[in-house]
């Protein structure tokens, strides 16, 4: 245990450059739609900039952490460790998180003091906001992990034209449950959808309504393709 | 040490030599306690085992024994040095003569070759 | 006991195999050289052996359990011929990171370690020479006692006058008593000494192996005279 915790910290460590480059990209945006946004309230929408930019970066850092690492040969080392591949791999995904954690705490707390400073007169939300947040960016953020990680391990295994095939095949009919499967948890599940109001300073009125069965399909799809791609990693990544 | 091998033959033999070597010579004396396996390996810059498999095999012949928690000696057996005293100076003959050989000398310069062998090894003495 | 059983091993890359049906097995405490030239397939055995790359056919046992189950590499030491090490890391930032991972770890010895190879603990990875990042490399192996340490061409980067002293230094004074050792390299005059059984590659196939005396004394030939054949 103390071992994977060692680990994690030196993942965390090893990508922390890339990860503070952003996040100055992320303070300097919000800060200046902040200080400007009184007089220009379309530069509000800079501060969301970060956030969204985030959604490409995050799986980019996971792909630079990979790349470099075999560049600059730790893939060695960190293989030859006594660790499972699959924990290898999963510590590096929550090292993506944690820098993903910290810019979107500034990029949402950036948005938050920005609504704070009255660029919106009212803002009335039904439904749980946090929630379909949280379950939004996870399952973007699981899909495209399992992308990476794919990608990492397709690396290792050359596939040729049959196993290509099979694979695909694979997958598609996997979506295909799987969206059956959204389906019935959607029927289980209090149907979560979420209003939205939004009035800004000039006055104009911007209505909502969100609804989470996509998000709920994506979430599971996300998830069990996620854990695909960990079992993949942990059984063919190689040198 | 600085004892180089020849690594065309093996270097465990080698070792046996050098030990048979010491030993008649009188360096190490019958009875005398031989370096422990690490120690010579460490000393002479080899691997440990193949030091050990010279410690066996001289064990095997006799040359060496070793008492259990003491140690690995030389022998005692007198008998046992002589012969291989004269097994070695047998071989440095026959080294000689190989070299000698090769040349081949006439009768005339085969004895003056005897009195100047005679005569080193007097004065070296 | 044997650490290392390795039976009918072959490793196809796309394009290209580099390693044909070996077979060899190390029992506990040899020294085992796996001597070939750049590209005879001596880093991918020394990689499969470690649990780093996968055969393509073929079984490779070390304490009797798969390298890629990462529970038996808690007794593999795997130093690979380039330098694995975070450049952002200290010296002794890297031992105490690798310390949590390696039952036995003996920090005392490894900052012996450190000292009889030369090396300043405060020291950034990135800023050390290639002779010091080759150092540093046997400086970890050594720090635990691993069953098997697994050593690809340990000799590059460090300066011929210590090759010898050092190899000689850490096999005598540093190696746990039953470690068993394979090293791979093409410098054969190097270690010639040190090798109890050998290991012939010749592009991918294993081409000559045995005791290093048994084959001294049946060919009356040197391990160096019997590579350059195989090379040749």
């Amino acid at each position: 245990m103390k071992a994977l915790w060692a680990l994690l910290r030196r993942e965390i460590r090893a990508h922390q450059l890339a990860f503070g480059a952003y996040f100055a990209l992320t303070l300097l945006l919000d800060a200046f739609a902040v200080l400007t946004a009184p007089e220009n309230p379309e530069r509000f929408g800079l501060t969301m900039l970060p956030l969204v930019g985030l959604l490409f970066f995050a799986p980019l850092l996971l792909v630079h952490a990979f790349a470099s690492e075999r560049r600059n040969h730790q893939v060695y080392l960190l293989f030859a460790l006594p660790v499972a591949r699959w924990q290898v791999a999963l510590i590096r995904v929550i090292a993506n998180l944690v820098h993903t954690a910290g810019i979107l705490v500034v990029g949402l707390g950036g948005a938050a003091w920005a609504y704070q400073r009255g660029l919106a007169s009212e803002v009335q939300v039904s439904g749980s906001l946090a929630l379909l947040l949280a379950l939004g960016i996870l399952a973007y953020l699981v899909l495209l992990y399992g992308l990476v990680l794919g990608m990492e391990t397709l690396r290792s295994v050359p596939l040729r034209g049959r196993s290509l095939w099979g694979a695909a095949s694979a997958l598609l009919g996997l979506y295909l449950a799987l969206r059956g499967a959204a389906h019935g948890l959607y029927r289980v599940l209090p149907a979560l959808s979420l209003d939205f109001t939004f009035v800004d300073a000039t006055g104009r009125v911007f209505q909502k309504t969100a609804n989470l069965q996509p998000l709920e399909f994506a979430v599971v799809f996300g998830l069990l393709w996620g854990a695909l791609a960990l079992w993949g990693f942990h059984r063919f990544a190689e040198v | 040490m600085g004892l180089r091998f020849d690594p065309t033959r093996p270097i465990y033999l080698q070792i046996m030599e050098w030990i048979k070597r010491q030993a008649v010579r009188g360096v190490l004396r019958p009875g005398d306690r031989v370096p422990s396996v690490r120690d010579l390996a460490r000393e002479l810059q080899v691997n440990p085992n193949t030091v050990a498999r010279a410690y066996r095999e001289l064990e095997r012949e006799g040359f060496l024994f070793t008492l259990r928690g003491q140690g690995t000696f030389i022998t005692r057996d007198a008998a046992r040095l002589a012969r291989e005293r004269q097994r070695l100076l047998e071989q440095a003959v026959q080294h000689f003569l190989e070299g000698l050989r090769e040349l081949q000398p006439s009768p005339e310069e085969a004895e003056r070759l005897m009195e100047i062998l005679r005569r080193q090894l007097h004065d070296d003495r | 006991m044997t650490i290392v059983e390795v039976q009918d091993l072959w490793k196809r890359y796309p394009g290209s195999t580099a390693l044909r049906g070996v077979s060899l097995q190390v029992p506990r405490g040899v020294v085992l050289g796996v001597l070939g030239e750049n590209g005879s397939g001596k880093s991918t055995l020394l990689r499969i052996l470690a649990g780093v790359s996968r055969p393509s056919r073929g079984t490779v046992r070390v304490l009797g359990r798969d390298p890629r189950d990462a529970a038996v590499r808690r007794h593999i030491a795997f130093l690979p011929e380039v330098t694995p090490y975070d450049p952002w890391m200290r010296v002794r930032g890297l031992l105490d990171f690798l310390q949590p991972f390696y039952p036995g770890w003996d920090s005392r010895k490894a900052r012996i370690l450190l000292e009889a190879l030369q090396l300043d603990p405060d020291r950034r990875i990135g800023e050390l020479s290639k002779g010091q990042q080759a150092r540093l490399k046997l400086a970890t192996a050594f720090a635990w006692p691993s069953d098997l340490v697994l050593l690809d061409e340990p000799l590059g980067g460090i300066d011929p006058p210590s090759r010898h002293r050092i190899l000689h230094t850490l096999f005598s004074e540093f190696r746990y008593g039953e470690q068993a050792i394979v090293l791979s390299t093409h410098l054969v005059q190097e270690v010639e000494e040190f090798l109890e059984t050998v290991v012939f590659l010749h592009h991918g196939e294993v081409t000559l192996q045995g005791s290093a005396d048994d084959l001294r004394a049946r060919t009356g030939k040197s391990l160096l005279e019997l590579f350059e054949e195989v090379v040749a």
